[in-house]
């Protein structure tokens, strides 16, 4: 390719060394899946909810209880995905400005999808209760949204770090997306993972307490669990076929030893197990082995934050790398922005003892 | 891709409304007729409209909610009930993500600029985003524990809420405030950072935009107000009170304008004072409506009208809306022919301030190796420049140095309406000194040859159709 096609890293300079922004940015990503993981996911089983034929009652609780949670989870997913959209600006903007051009009708239909979706959660929730029974068309067209948007997102971040592939790209004018260099396997293995966090939340909220009903309860624990455990085996094969799918030399670089494939077998490892206590826990609903698969799960995205990275970097090497760009710290605004990090945990602590005694209950102003 | 493809994009290449151009250094996004920098001002101002009437609203709800738990006002209580649903089902569904939304739309708008303020403010943008998670966790519990929470406890979450989004407000008007007043700030110099937040009209602009935060979230209280039935007269009252005590301190307003504007640069006050006719009618139109509006209100405390038509309070909000719109409008429109005062033009070009900073699309560098060095995406593919014709080259001349501000033919600001009666040695001489004939032009950023270039092109748009 044209490396002049490439755009000069900023003028400015990274404010801090590339090493905390990289941490910052894998990190917060992480989080952001989480939530939006629990939108899509627990969307997904109110689908599949509306579609079963037996236990219709308990499923509409449970729909209904995620129905109200659904607008919060995506509102956090999308605020929390603010931050890596900020420093994945300062360590590739260059690259990541240049992605979103080349898919830009696609990439501002994020915005209204999104906007339309987050409705679609409130027209969803009051049809429930006024007709205490859910199709699956609404269900059905909001899960399409969500897979529309993430399939815009994996095309933008493998757009990325395959710069070769711009010119012919830049032949549709922003109205294609990319699908070359395995972004379908990405894609499905997002999926499943996003899935996975979602069958978790529907899985806690049974066994917290948010579904009042018990019946109603004990379904959503089992249902959470059984479909975490299907889409967790299913990243996994996915996962692979990404990786059989990369191009050779980025499959090199994963599975070539070095951090990326210690972060990509950390990953792996860590979603196996989170499947074998997902298994353990699908009948006695175990607290215990709910407890640790989360928290293992968690761990397995953020190292596949840092695996996705370390890809990147490794494919972008020939044209670019993050310790040539000149870094020009800004110590003082680094402090305050901890500073405020901290102030917003205590905020954020001191909120859910504030609206402790909260408890959901099938009224009608929630 | 297929030959019937191939020929589209010829189609809409020669069309010049073609989705895409290209801007220094990026491909760059431009919606047909609209045209990007249209876009960017419109999804800006709906945004900051509404994350301004969410600030206000915080404030609200936490002063309502704490009177009307002293006064046992249980019929206020169920008021701020269903205002605190509207915040959270209009400001935080569509704020939230048209926030977002901004970012996206000038990523691929003007990417250049965008990566420059990202660099400048990261870390005051991720203080600002730690303080929206603190908002979005606030305001979902407030407005569904109004049963479950304890009084003081709930009553706390609104003044967390009005806190937070207060910060957001401070924090996101230094960004703003700086790229048209920038003051001593300088590329890379220490405390850099500092310099630019504090700008000299930060501390003007912060507060007027608080106090009109306030005075929105008056107006959203009165349209609620207005639209809801079974509210008893009494509780009508206070809260109408409440609303138009609210909106008093917009009074200041005009003190604070006139604070801005004398440490504006004195290029914008021009505009403001004559220099451009657009910007003249906006601020007209925006100090119209602000005067209406603090007249209806004043005049309302006065007469003691505290039930307003559906009618009066449909006027209020549309009056805050174009008195709001305009005046951010006239913000956005003095500060050309910079996106960034002093340091970057609209056209992502930069000024000689960062010269040896900028080492591909400084204005500097340009007007020596000629704007298409520092625009590849501009050149066909598989062409160099050499091979272009004159018309090919002022075509790529015009997408690379003109096209983020101008449509060709036809929409927002269409050259060919422009130029219609020009000649080519017209267009030729304008492109000498348009910078100094027309103050919102910025400097042609090229060469000689590539003037006499987009001069062919150019011509190509007047009625003569050649020189």
């Amino acid at each position: 390719m044209n490396p002049e096609l490439i755009p000069s890293p900023d003028m400015l300079g990274i404010p801090a060394k590339p090493l905390p922004v990289l941490v910052l940015m894998n990190v917060t990503l992480a989080a952001h899946w989480i939530f939006i993981g629990g939108a899509f996911g627990a969307t997904c089983i109110v689908l599949l909810n509306t579609l079963r034929r037996t236990h219709q009652d308990a499923a509409a609780k449970i729909n209904h209880t995620i129905l109200i949670f659904l607008p919060f989870t995506l509102s956090m997913g999308v605020t929390l995905g603010i931050a890596p959209l900020l420093f994945v600006q300062i360590l590739y903007g260059n690259f990541f400005y240049s992605a979103n051009v080349l898919i830009a009708m696609w990439w501002l239909l994020i915005i209204p999808l999104v906007i339309g979706n987050m409705y679609l959660f409130y027209v969803a929730k009051n049809h429930l209760q006024a007709r205490e029974r859910l199709g699956p068309a609404l269900p059905a067209i909001m899960v399409a949204v969500f897979v529309v948007v993430a399939s815009t997102l994996v095309s933008n971040a493998t757009l990325i770090q395959t710069p070769q592939a711009w010119e012919s790209v830049w032949r549709f004018h922003g109205a294609a997306l990319f699908f070359g260099d395995a972004v379908v396997p990405r894609l499905l293995f997002a999926l499943f993972g996003l899935l996975t966090v979602g069958a978790m939340f529907v899985a806690w909220m049974g066994k917290t307490g948010l579904i009042s009903d018990e019946e109603a309860a004990g379904h959503a624990v089992g249902v959470g669990l059984q479909t975490a455990l299907a889409s967790a085996l299913l990243q996994v094969v996915a996962g692979g076929g990404w990786i059989v799918s990369l191009p050779a030399d980025q499959r090199r670089t994963l599975l070539g030893g070095g951090p990326i494939t210690l972060f990509a077998a950390g990953a792996t490892t860590a979603m196996i197990v989170t499947a074998v206590l997902l298994f353990a826990a699908r009948n006695s609903h175990s607290r215990a082995a709910m407890s640790a698969g989360t928290i293992l799960y968690s761990f397995a995205l953020v190292a596949i934050a840092f695996a996705r990275d370390g890809l990147r970097q490794a494919t972008l090497a020939p044209y670019f790398k993050l310790s040539d760009v000149a870094v020009n710290p800004q110590w003082g605004p680094f402090v305050l922005f901890l500073v405020f990090l901290a102030i917003a945990c205590g905020a954020v602590m001191a909120l859910v003892r504030l609206a402790r005694p909260a408890r959901i209950k099938h009224d009608s102003n929630s | 891709m297929g030959r019937k493809n191939s020929v589209g994009i010829e189609a809409l290449k020669k069309s010049h409304t073609a989705l895409g151009v290209i801007t220094v250094e990026y491909p760059a996004f431009n919606l047909p007729i609209v045209g990007g920098s249209l876009l960017i001002a419109a999804i800006a101002i709906f945004h900051v409209f509404i994350a301004q009437f969410s600030v206000g609203s915080g404030v609200l709800l936490a002063f309502g909610e704490r009177r009307a738990n002293r006064e046992g006002d249980a019929d206020t209580i169920a008021f701020l009930r269903k205002y605190s649903y509207a915040v959270l089902l209009i400001p935080y569904v569509v704020g939230t993500i048209t926030g977002v939304g901004i970012w996206f739309v000038i990523s691929v708008v003007h990417p250049r600029a965008l990566s420059a303020m990202i660099h400048l403010f990261v870390w005051a943008w991720a203080a600002e985003w730690t303080m929206f998670v603190v908002d979005i966790a606030a305001i979902y519990l407030y407005a569904h524990t109004w049963d479950r929470a304890r009084p003081a406890a709930h009553n706390a979450i609104a003044w967390i809420f009005a806190g937070s989004s207060t910060v957001t407000l401070i924090l996101i008007n230094g960004i703003l405030s700086f790229m048209l007043t920038p003051g001593g700030w300088q590329p890379l110099a220490e405390h850099g950072f500092w310099t630019a937040f504090f700008n000299p009209s930060f501390w003007p602009t912060t507060l007027a935009r608080f106090f009109v935060s306030l005075a929105l979230a008056g107006a959203g209280a009165i349209a609620l107000l207005a639209i809801a039935r079974n509210i008893p007269s009494a509780t009508r009252e206070k809260m109408t009170k409440l609303a138009y005590t609210l909106m008093l301190p917009t009074l200041l307003c005009p003190v604070l304008l006139a604070w801005t504007f004398l440490v504006m640069p004195q290029q914008s006050q021009q505009f403001v004072m004559g220099g451009a006719v657009a910007m003249m009618m906006f601020l007209a139109v925006g100090a119209v409506c602000f005067a209406i509006l603090a007249l209806a209100a004043l005049i309302a405390m006065v007469r003691r009208e505290y039930t307003p038509s559906v009618l009066a309070a449909s006027l209020l909000c549309l009056f805050a809306f174009l008195s709001y719109a305009s005046f951010e409008f006239v913000r956005e429109g003095v500060r050309k022919p910079y996106v960034i005062e002093g340091f970057m033009y609209s056209t992502g070009v930069t000024t000689p301030l960062a010269k040896g900073l900028d080492r591909r699309a400084n204005l500097t560098l340009l007007s020596e190796r000629g704007v298409l060095s520092a625009a590849p995406w501009a050149v066909p593919a598989g062409k160099k420049i050499s091979e272009l014709d004159p018309m090919g080259k002022g075509r790529a001349v015009f997408v690379a140095a003109c096209a983020v501000c101008h449509q060709s033919r036809t929409g927002y600001n269409a050259l060919q309406p422009l130029v219609r009666y020009w000649t080519g040695p017209m267009i030729r001489s304008y492109l000498d000194t348009m910078h100094e004939q027309k103050p919102m032009m910025p400097p042609f950023p090229g060469t000689d040859d590539e003037k006499d270039a987009l001069t062919v092109f150019v011509t190509s748009l007047t009625q003569r159709g050649s020189p």
